[in-house]
This record gives C-alpha cells, structure tokens and sequence, in this order.
C-alpha cells in the first residue's frame, strides 16, 4: 500500500516532469498585445454606481455597451425595491443593530449601500438546480460589502457575479455583470433575514430577470467563518438552531468516490455548541467553552471533549496495528466486537432510535487489566475501531487510562452502519457531557 | 527597482515595466499552466491569454504586492476556459514533454508515471489546478482557496477527490488487488 507521505513524494516527482519555460513566441505574443491593447480603468469606488470605465478611446463598442447598462443599472437601481415585486419588506433582518442597513434613502438618490459585514460573508447551502449550470452538490453564496457571486462543486467559480447593495431595510438588490449565467444588467431584488447570532441567513426573492439567479440564491445558507481548523470547513460557534453538514458522508459505500455531502447529517443544538471539524470521514461538535481552548490542530491533549461522527467503522484489534478484524458490518456484530474486549470495561448496552434508525450504545473505559500499549504511547491504551476503507490513513478510535466514551451505533440501512462517540479525556466531566450531548444526537437526522 | 515598483508603474500604463514583469513571471506561469493543462499547446494559448488580461486589468488590482498570487488566478481561469473551450479531456493526443526517462531520485518509476497521466486526465479542471497548486507549486490549502477564490473546503475537498483518484491509480499499479477489507 502506498502511503500519503509515499504519494506525495511520487506525485511531486511527477510533477516536476515537465516544460518549465515559456515560449519566446507567446511572451512576444503578449508584449505585442499590449502594444495595442488598452487597459482598463475601473473606477468601482463604492458607492458609485458608475462602475465601470474606460480612459481609453480604441475600445469605443465595449466603452458605447457599459455606459448603457450603467444607464440602465442606474434608472432601475433609483425605480427602488417598493416597485419591483409589490411584496411589502418583512421584519428587519436580527443582525446585529451596528451592522443593520439602514432604509434606502441613499438608494433612492442612485447611491448604494453597501451590505452589512453579517451578511457580506460566504454562504453554503445545499444542492440546487441552476438553470444553465444543472445541480451542485453544494453551493455557496459570496457576498462581499458590494459583491456578489456563486460557485457550486460542480459549476465552478465566479458564477453570476453581480454588484449588490442594500436597497431597504430587509431587501437587498443584486445587478448582473459581465459574468456567466445572467446578461449584464439584469437586476434582481430579494428579501433577506439573520438568525439572531448571524449564522444562518433566509433568504428569498421578489423579482430577478436573471432565472439562474432567481433560482440559486433563496433558500436557508449558513456561515462558517469561525472554523479553526480550516476556514470554511467547518461551521465553528453555532447557536441556537438547526444546522447541516456540509462534507462528512456516514453513509458512504467504500470504494466509492466521495464527494461533498451537504446535508448528510442535520442537526440541532442549543446555545453554547460549535461545529469543530467536518471531513469526508469524520464530524464533531464541541462545546464552544472547549472549542476557544482548541488550536488550528484541533483538541488540546488530555482534553478531548465532544461529540464526534465517524463513517464507516470497522472493528479493529486493541494493538494499535490497524488490522481489520473479519467483523461483520452491522450494529450487532460491532457492538459484540466492542464489548467483549478484553481491553475495554462496557456498561450494559442500550437501545435507542434515532431518526427511525435502530441504534446502540455502550459507556466505555479502559479495562484496569489493561497494560498494553499502542507504540510510542508512554501510558496503557487500546484501539477499537478504525476507518474500514483507509485502516492506515483514515481515522481510528480508542482509549487511554483517563478517558471515557459512549459508542452509539446507527443501523443506516443499506449496510452502512453510523458510528457517534461522545469522548472526553477527563472522567470527571464524562457524565456532564453525555447529558449535553445525547438530545443533540438524538436531534441527528441522516439524508 | 521592486516587483512592488513594477506593478504601480505597470498599472499607470507603463509597457516597459509590464515587459519586465512578464519576463519575471511567465516561466512560472507557463510550468503551472502546462501541469494542469498536460498540454503544451493550451498551455501556451491560456498563458497568452491571461498575460494580455493581466495587462488589461492591472489597474484594478487593488494590492501590488499580491500581483503574483493574482496573475496565478487569472491564469488558473484561463486554463479553466480552454479546457473547456478545447475539451480534449478523453482524446488528448497532443502529450506534455517530458524531459529524461524518469523523476528524480528514482521516486517515480515509469508505470508510476503512466498511471498518473491517464488518472489526471479523468480529473476535471479545477480539481487539477488544486492538486498542481498544493503539490507543484507548494501552496497551503488556504492560500490555495484564497489564490483561486473559492472557500478552503471546497479547496479541500477537490484536493481529498484527486489526491483519492491518483493515489488508487498509482497504488493499482504498484500492488495485486488486495481482498476488501483486508487492506493492511
């Protein structure tokens, strides 16, 4: 088996292989280009709306096409949102009162206003058909203080950019650019709103004369800009509310290629919870008092403390070998397999149901018979599961001397079996945690 | 004179600045292009293109000391447009040349080398650029994501796809099928 540091290598060697020069004739190609091409002058100081302009004469036709549409931009712009959809504005959007737009008086005069810094942020929200790009498996939204644009995983980057603006106290107004997917200057205007702590963004449209924008934009978005260990990776400090996640596939048939996974699993949580990681294989919650002790690498040691999802668990033995045990992949047979090792001391095992789904769950310790330890590890510890599709690579779960776990096996239905840990290094705070986390867990529901 | 100096001189118009400029950054440029494209041809046309876009727009970049990681951009864009302009994907006749007979230090062996051309080629575009950006040119995923303008996890995850595509074609070369789930 190759492994990531072998890859690297071999594919950095590869890589190497290859030109390194640049013709002559293309850089002459470029030189005499500019020769004769004339730059472009853009005057986007917000908030004119005069975007765009040119301080050369050559380029008359493309010079003649901005100034209509910015014309254009402007006699739609000062029409204001009141006479766009006929739909009154609902409440004003809950961020925060600093970052609260104010009404369109400037507007109205042909000047912008920019977006909020709450709402001028990347949004990511579920797949979604866009006319002229199909379906993404995820999409995002990029809202800068007078920007717009969307990319999805499967349609690329920089679609439908578009300058926005505020344009009423709950409305914001987006105007095409020179972009895929809209014609220059078609305006769109949308109701939008915050939750309280500026997290999830609803977001709906009045009118847009661009479809594919019409239909990319409204819908439920979240924010992830306090992820640590990845900007926009994770969903960092939640609130209070409903969230989905964005990467991370429990359900996952190994050997099959992954891809984002947005929504695989929705979750509720109340205040005081983050989303601390969320990867192809693996997912975690974490009190937000624990997450602001945690660094880009994630948990402090000896201070693991959270809920973690793992996809695809496998039984493995306790010595830290990463073989694979022949374990059949049911709940059953996992939860027999974690339950008599002789590593581990289990309390009784429970059943539950968790979004309709068969689970069981077990409180797990180190057995203090247990005198083993994996290599290079200074206390005893012991191994359980591992990742069935990447044992080596992929993530592993077991315990040391202090810490605690609750196993909680998901029957997903086609075979695919869910694993959820509740762990925490510190014993004391074990009982605490499954008593936070459980109804978060249970409040898992599995697409 | 500073890159710094070039580019402000470059964006108030100035050609000879921009000349030097180009010769600064064209090698680096077209190594980039030509990996990710696997193509010498389209590498050469998105390297014009983006060069004469550079030219056009550098009035508007608004930080001169980001002028690399810009034209990096406009140059991944570029590759994006003829990939799909062309779309030679399943029927790229026209090989990347490759200098001596294999990596170095012996690393890379020749069926290494196959398994990784015709793995690439079932990559799409923007998956390439990411895996030539963080493996090539050696940048960090942030920098990756902010170099190209997409959120870092979407930098991740095409990263995690080709790195997965790659890896398993090299390891199907290298080793007999294992049984599943009997990997170690």
């Amino acid at each position: 088996m190759t492994h990531e540091r072998d890859f690297d290598a071999v594919a950095r060697a590869w890589l190497e292989l290859g030109p390194d020069e640049a013709p002559d004739r293309v850089i002459q190609a470029v030189l005499q280009a500019s020769e004769v091409t004339p730059q472009v002058r853009r005057a986007i100081r917000w908030p004119t709306w005069r975007s765009l302009d040119m301080n050369r004469l050559p380029l008359v036709a493309g010079a003649a096409a901005v100034l209509v549409v910015v014309i254009g931009a402007g006699i739609l712009f000062t029409r204001g949102p009141s006479t766009t959809g006929g739909v009154a504005p609902s409440a004003s959007p809950s961020a925060a009162p600093a970052a609260t737009p104010s009404p369109s008086a400037s507007s109205a005069a042909g000047s912008a206003t920019p977006l909020p810094a709450a709402l001028a942020v990347v949004w990511q929200g579920p797949p979604r058909q866009v006319p002229n790009f199909g379906t993404s498996t995820r999409t995002r939204l990029h809202f800068d203080p007078s920007s717009f644009f969307l990319s999805g995983d499967s349609y690329g980057d920089d679609n439908l950019q578009s300058i926005a603006s505020i344009s009423g106290p709950s409305t914001l107004q987006v105007v095409s650019q020179v972009t895929i997917g809209c014609a220059m200057g078609d305006v769109g205007d949308y109701h939008w709103s915050l939750s309280p702590k500026g997290k999830i963004l609803t977001i709906s449209v009045i009118q847009d004369a661009c479809a594919a924008r019409a239909a990319a934009i409204p819908g439920t978005w979240y924010t992830s800009t306090a992820c640590k260990e990845d900007p926009g990776g994770c969903l960092g400090d939640l609130e209070a509310g409903t969230f989905q996640s964005q990467y991370v596939d429990p359900a996952l048939s190994p050997g099959v290629a992954w891809g984002p996974a947005f929504g695989a699993i929705t979750y509720t949580v109340p205040d005081g919870w983050s989303n601390s990681s969320d990867w192809p294989a693996t997912f975690s919650l974490t009190p937000s008092a624990d997450y602001a002790t945690e660094n880009q690498g994630g948990s402090v040691d000896g201070k693991k403390y959270q809920i973690s999802v793992y996809a695809k668990p496998a039984a493995t033995d306790p010595s830290c070998a990463n073989t694979l045990l022949a374990v059949p992949t049911t709940i059953d047979a996992l939860m027999a397999h974690v339950t008599s090792s002789k590593a581990f001391t289990s309390s009784a095992v429970s059943s539950t149901t968790i979004d309709g789904h068969a689970a069981k769950w077990v409180d797990l310790s180190l057995s203090s018979k247990w005198t083993a330890k994996c290599p290079g590890d200074p206390t005893p510890d012991a191994s359980l599961l591992v990742q069935r599709d990447d044992p080596i690579n992929g993530w592993g779960l077991g315990l040391g001397q202090t810490g605690r776990m609750r196993v909680i096996l998901i029957d997903l239905g086609g075979g695919h079996v869910g694993l959820v840990a509740l762990e925490a290094d510190q014993p004391s705070r074990f009982s605490e945690l499954t008593t936070s986390a459980m109804p978060i867990v249970e409040s898992f529901k599995f697409k | 004179m500073t890159v710094r100096d070039l580019v402000v001189r470059a964006q108030e118009g100035d050609r000879e600045a921009f000349a030097a400029l180009v010769t600064m950054t064209s090698d680096r440029m077209y190594a980039l292009a030509a990996r990710i494209l696997r193509d010498s041809v389209l590498a050469e046309d998105a390297l014009q293109g983006a060069l004469i876009t550079v030219w056009r727009q550098l009035p508007s970049l608004r930080d001169p000391d980001r002028f690399e990681a810009w034209v990096r951009r406009l140059l991944v864009h570029a590759c994006y447009a003829e990939a799909r302009r062309r779309r030679t994907w399943a029927a790229n006749v026209r090989v990347l040349p490759v200098d001596g007979p294999a990596g170095p230090d012996g690393i890379l062996s020749v069926d290494d080398r196959d398994a990784l051309d015709r793995a690439f080629r079932r990559l799409t575009v923007e998956q390439r650029a990411v895996f030539v950006l963080h493996h090539h040119v050696g940048l960090p995923l942030t920098e990756i994501a902010d170099t190209l303008g997409v959120p870092a996890g979407t930098a991740r995850s095409r990263l995690h796809y080709a790195t997965r595509i790659l890896r398993a074609a090299v390891e199907a070369d290298a080793a007999p099928i294992a049984p599943e789930g009997r990997m170690a």
